[in-house]
């Protein structure tokens, strides 16, 4: 059953996947071209804050293909309005575990083209002697952090369903009403508490915001 | 409503009635607001899926994905389905001249309708639940529909529930038939019943409703003078002693085809005292 809902996912998406997999191949190498090009041992400094600058490919792809391959299958059921998949006799959860499944398995090829475009890159590129690169902890880095989105707009689709929209709008209300208190109530720090709260360990969005570095000291 | 192990029922209403819904419910495809399902043994929908694995359904619409192929889709259908047989699918598809390599979307509406009763029958199930399977189709493409769903059904024993509104085709193959109007299921009977027992009768003075009728009165109007034409469910030859009792007399006993049937059941449905006969 997985082996053919994978199947049906990877057709789907296979186009998008192959783009995905190319860019996330070159982006490293285009990212030290870019960055290590000019300068010398000396400006180690520099070179990470490039680098460090540059992460945000690697965020702004892992968010593409994640949307993409999350919303492709949910495209395909809806378009059906879910009488296909609802006619297959296996319960729903168990459908959608290999939905999900499937998609996170995708997810590996880019990633594994971000580490071998990494590796690739770093060995090629005149890095310091100081500096080291970090192909598989950038790997790692990008798998997680597609799969936390993929995770998000899976469950914003076919979990939430039609109150999708509810769902966000009572996440916007939620930082309206931190924005209202901070502004009128004098809690200053709502802001600050929550978005460290999610960007520091154990956080969600710790492996989103920390420090993209394909090389560092 | 029940459907009778072993029946071939035939699901009648008028466009809008809830036929696709009931069949939606059935398969635990959309949460019931009240009562309770039973398919195969299993309840719905806490059991559905088990059920599900021994049905085989065609929607009224193509459900599958565009994108795939005949090939793909058959491969894909099959993973679900345990009792999946693949000689069986091969032989349909021959049989349905449906080529493996084409993809869904390009598809035709008779070789789409062929493809989904491919995919209902090779897995072999108890149950096949059919809604409107042969809506739109072309007289050739609709008989070879309907010739492997007979076949199956002979070989097999199965179980059909088909909806439709074509109603002399039902009249051929069903041997139960249900009606529903405006969501609501408005008669349930043997086919045999159904088409010989509503008659139009021609009566001369005709007598009160003093609820004592030994049929179903499911609507009565004047014609000309004192006679009125009355509409009757369950008439039986019998019958005619009641007429013979007063002052009234019973002029004439005319036989409704399937499809006039169906009419004067939906037409005596939608009044109040049509809905109070089915009641009682």
């Amino acid at each position: 059953m997985f082996r053919q809902v994978l199947f049906t996912q990877w057709k789907w998406a296979r186009t998008e996947l192959f783009a995905y997999t190319l860019g996330a191949f070159l982006i490293p190498t285009a990212i030290l071209k870019i960055t290590v090009n000019g300068l010398d041992d000396y400006s180690v400094g520099a070179m990470l804050t490039a680098v460090a600058a540059a992460g945000a490919f690697f965020v702004f792809l892992a968010f593409v293909c994640a949307i993409g391959l999350a919303v492709r299958p949910y495209l395909a059921d809806q378009a059906l309005k879910h009488v296909y998949s609802l006619s297959l006799p296996v319960p729903w959860a168990t459908f959608l575990r290999y939905r999900f499944l499937a998609g996170a398995v995708l997810l590996v090829a880019p990633t594994i083209a971000v580490f071998m475009g990494a590796g690739l890159a770093t060995m090629t590129a005149a890095v310091p002697p100081t500096l080291h690169a970090y192909p598989f902890g950038l790997a790692v880095r990008f798998y997680l952090s597609a799969l936390e989105i993929y995770a998000a707009t899976f469950l914003l689709q076919y979990v939430a369903g039609k109150n999708a929209v509810r769902v966000v709008l009572a996440l916007i209300g939620v930082l309206v009403v931190l924005e209202l208190g901070s502004r009128f109530f004098g809690t200053t720090d709502a802001w600050v508490w929550m978005w460290d709260h999610l960007t520091t360990l154990p956080g969600p969005l710790e492996t989103l915001t920390a420090r993209w570095m394909m090389i560092d000291v | 409503m029940t459907v009778p192990t072993g029946s071939v029922y035939g699901f009648l209403g008028p466009n809008g009635s809830g036929k696709t819904t009931t069949l939606r419910l059935l398969l635990g495809m959309l949460p019931a607001d009240d009562g309770a399902i039973t398919v195969l043994g299993h309840d719905v929908p806490l059991g559905v899926h088990k059920a599900l694995a021994k049905t085989g359904y065609v929607p009224e619409r193509l459900h599958l994905y565009p994108t795939l192929t005949v090939e793909e889709i058959m491969r894909y259908h099959a993973a679900f389905y345990p009792d999946w047989d693949d000689a069986r699918a091969e032989q349909l598809r021959r049989g349905f001249s449906l080529r493996a390599e084409q993809p869904i979307e390009r598809l035709s509406k008779g070789e789409s309708g062929k493809l989904m009763m491919l995919l209902a029958l090779a897995h072999n199930p108890e149950l096949l639940v059919l809604d409107e399977p042969t809506d739109g189709l072309d007289p050739v493409v609709r008989r070879d529909v309907l010739s492997a769903l007979l076949e199956y059904v002979a070989a097999r024993g199965a179980t059909v529930l088909i909806s439709s509104h074509l109603i002399h085709e039902q009249e051929r193959i069903c041997d139960h038939v249900g009606v529903m109007d405006g969501g609501r299921l408005v008669a349930e009977m043997p086919m045999t019943t159904f088409r010989g027992g509503i008659k139009r009768l021609r009566v001369n003075k005709a007598p009160v409703d003093r609820g004592d009728f030994p049929f179903t009165l499911l609507s009565r109007g004047a014609t000309a003078g004192r006679e009125e034409e009355w509409v009757v469910r369950g008439w039986q030859p019998a019958m005619r002693e009641y007429f013979q009792t007063g002052d009234s007399e019973l002029r004439e006993v005319i036989d409704l085809d399937l499809e006039e049937s169906f009419v004067e059941l939906l037409r005596s449905a939608r009044t109040p005292a049509g809905i109070a006969a089915e009641e009682n």
